[in-house]
């Protein structure tokens, strides 16, 4: 889609059926869902907040359900508050220290974004309640394809989470192709360290990147989990017509 | 092993103890390695932990032996299951079964969980048939709400929650992941 914008389309979206693999299901996984993607060109991601947020009360209100405030808080301030640390100056031994303190379980092999991914399960993400809220600014080193804030230190991005379900994850689109030439070589390399499949480096969207304008921004919203949060529903089964548990005896 | 190995009823080696799977859910940040979540309990204190492992970590998982079984009877504190073929026994405790000891009625068989031969605790199958014992009769209009459920009690003294259409000596079948009601048993 991202090419699309470059070949000049301004406001794009797409309602499709997406698959994921290697997953388990139950619980908010089903293998393949139903996923809403949208681009705004000459808009950040905190307009995008504004517009997710508009389109959930939506959708909420068809259903009867009404939403009390969004909440917005960035990344640093949750782990000031839970973990007690500065994200500004965390360093991979502060991480560690943070993981030890509060008794984490961690491995020899962990990088420092390993580190502060075990933080945010164990110690954020269960903290978030039950009512709506935007986690944003994640440390750039969470962020493969958006923009980082202005102190380099962050990138673009926010997820929404609503009864403790992660619904969608935006972010202000990273446009500088050198930049995402850097990160595409980067991740590759993790991709091969870890042992997951390594795909080959899109040149095309690299070459349309300069024609996309400058901010721009790109959430995907799972629906059947919008679905699930609306009715008040706790299992992705619940809301699919063939869950994979009913295709497959498991 | 990789944790991503990991399935419900894996026995892992894990800071000097054994512990059972009794969740666990696959995570990725986005970018960056994946992690997988779990819940593990701990076989000698049965105490429950969450824990989260990285999928390139490397894990110590036990050698168990599954062997289905059907559940008998309890005297309260010890839960007897027969193997159907040998006619062999073995009893657990209640602390051995822990959460799922509710979903227990007798004639439902079950997966036993052995190491070295001792056994361990059970798994569930998915979904288990009871039949309604006792339920309030539906009250018309009452859907205003939206949340059109009321509280049944099974013939094991099982409490779900079921749609207001189901009656006392309806069959029905219970998830017992989640302890929601699934389906009713068409006659």
């Amino acid at each position: 889609m991202k090419k699309l914008l470059g070949q000049g389309m301004e406001e794009i979206f797409t309602l499709t059926k997406v698959f994921r693999n290697n997953e388990e299901f139950g619980g908010v996984h089903n293998p393949e869902f139903t996923m809403l993607e949208w681009y705004a060109q000459g808009a950040d991601y905190l307009a995008c907040m504004d517009e997710t947020e508009a389109l959930v009360r939506e959708v909420g209100k068809a259903f009867g359900k009404m939403f009390p405030a969004f909440r917005r808080l960035r990344v640093r301030d949750l782990f000031l508050e839970k973990v007690g640390l500065d994200l500004d100056w965390a360093t991979k031994t502060s991480l560690q220290e943070a993981c030890d303190r509060m008794s984490i379980h961690t491995d020899l092999s962990d990088t420092e974004s390993d580190l502060y991914y075990r933080l945010f399960l164990s110690k954020i993400e269960p903290e978030l309640g039950k009512d709506p809220i935007f986690v944003y600014d994640y440390p750039a080193f969470q962020a493969a394809l958006s923009k980082l804030t202005p102190d380099g230190k962050y990138g673009q991005r926010f997820e929404l989470y609503i009864d403790g379900i992660e619904l969608c994850n935006a972010f202000t689109e990273l446009t500088d192709p050198i930049e995402q030439r850097k990160r595409f070589m980067s991740e590759l390399a993790e991709r091969k360290a870890s042992g997951k499949p390594a795909y080959p480096i899109d040149e095309t969207l690299l070459r349309l990147l300069p024609s996309v304008r400058q901010p721009t921004y790109g959430n995907a919203l799972g629906v059947d989990r919008l679905h699930l949060v609306v009715t008040g529903r706790s299992s992705i089964e619940d809301v699919l017509l063939f869950p994979v548990s009913s295709i497959f005896s498991l | 092993m990789s944790p991503n190995e990991i399935r419900k009823g894996t026995v892992i080696r894990f800071d000097g103890a054994l512990w059972i799977v009794t969740e666990f859910q696959r995570v990725s940040p986005g970018k960056g390695s994946s992690f997988v979540r779990t819940r593990i309990k701990n076989l000698t204190t049965g105490k429950v932990v969450e824990n989260n492992f990285k999928s390139a970590e490397s894990l110590d998982f036990e050698d168990v032996q599954y062997k289905k079984m059907q559940y008998l009877f309890n005297d309260g504190h010890l839960y007897t299951f027969m193997d159907n073929a040998s006619y062999e026994q073995v009893a657990l405790s209640k602390e051995d079964i822990g959460e799922d000891i509710k979903f227990l009625k007798e004639g439902v068989e079950v997966m036993i969980i052995l190491h070295n031969g001792n056994p361990l605790t059970i798994e569930l199958p998915n979904k288990i048939e009871y039949t309604v014992a006792e339920t309030e009769p539906a009250v018309k209009g009452n859907t205003a709400s939206g949340n059109v459920t009321k509280e049944a009690k099974m013939d094991n003294g099982l409490v779900v929650k079921v749609p207001i259409f189901i009656g006392e000596g309806d069959q029905i079948i219970v998830n017992t992941d989640s302890g929601d009601y699934a389906e009713r048993v068409s006659k």
